[in-house]
């Protein structure tokens, strides 16, 4: 398994633990302005993150670190990565005003909580992809 | 130049020329109606969607090669560079109004759909400007 796999299965436990705490979050949140509470979470991002780095780190001077093959499994990721989270991005903007009506309003709380789900989508999406293109099991891609 | 930076130069001219004209709207409205209907004025960033009728006016080259593999290349770089700058914007037009008002407050719907126009704009914009930065802004080393 190499360093952008690794990364991955990181990447995909991360945002699966905090697509749990958003849904219990949702589920639980009473009044909706609690959902706000959701900001707490985003250190969370911030460690997945620094960790993504730090797994990444080149790790020996004499191995090729990223190759052709690689910057393209990764291109293409981040294009499906980009492409699922506009796809949630369409679906949240524009469903709500032909339910509600034109005239209704939104609790402001729900602003963070869909820039949250934008996240914890991007980030899923994009280690699904990389796990998929190189591979879900350990044989085959070396360190 | 091709036809990749003629549309892209198009679009960025079109999307700033409606943008200066949008910040006038909103303040002639500003001064005349007041401060939340004078946001209305950013609807003429709408005139920014006339650089969409860019296709149409360049046409194609027939009997060349369109399209290698240097033109993917920078066309993909351009759509990363477009798709990072409209979640960006996203994410400000997300937070500003949750610091601004606080999280107990309401707003209206239609702002939703305002996120998702502006999120389109922005990446267009600088999908043309990734584009245009990529194959040099002068006419000259790009044959049409």
């Amino acid at each position: 398994m190499n360093r952008a796999q690794k990364s991955a299965w990181f990447g995909l436990t991360m945002s699966a633990l905090l697509l749990v705490l958003f849904v219990t979050s949702v589920l639980v949140a009473r009044p909706a302005s609690q959902l706000s509470n959701l900001l707490w979470f985003s250190p969370a991002f911030g460690l997945s993150a620094l960790l993504i780095i730090f797994l990444r780190k080149k790790q020996g001077q004499d191995k090729v670190d990223i190759d052709e093959r690689d910057s393209c499994i990764s291109r293409k990721a981040l294009i499906a990565a980009f492409s699922s989270t506009a796809g949630l991005l369409i679906s949240a903007c524009m469903i709500p005003p032909f339910i509600t009506g034109p005239t209704s309003s939104i609790p402001v709380c729900l602003l963070p909580a869909l820039l949250y789900s934008l996240f914890v989508v991007f980030i899923l999406t994009y280690s699904v992809a990389i796990l998929a293109q190189y591979g879900w099991g350990i044989k085959g891609e070396k360190e | 130049m091709n036809r990749a930076q003629k549309m892209a130069l198009t679009m960025v001219i079109t999307t700033l020329s409606a943008f200066l004209l949008s910040c006038i709207a909103v303040a002639i409205l500003y001064v005349k109606v007041g401060m939340p209907r004078a946001l209305l004025g950013f609807l003429l960033m709408c005139l920014s969607g006339l650089a969409g009728f860019s296709p149409l006016i360049f046409k194609k080259d027939k009997g060349k090669v369109i399209l290698d593999e240097r033109d993917r290349l920078i066309k993909e770089r351009a759509g990363l560079g477009g798709f990072t700058a409209a979640f960006l914007f996203v994410g400000m037009a997300c937070m500003i109004p949750f610091f601004i008002l606080g999280p107990d407050r309401a707003i209206s719907v239609t702002w939703l759909p305002n996120i998702f126009i502006g999120a389109g704009i922005s990446h267009a914009f600088v999908y043309s400007l990734v584009i245009l930065e990529q194959y040099g802004w002068r006419e000259k080393g790009e044959i049409s």
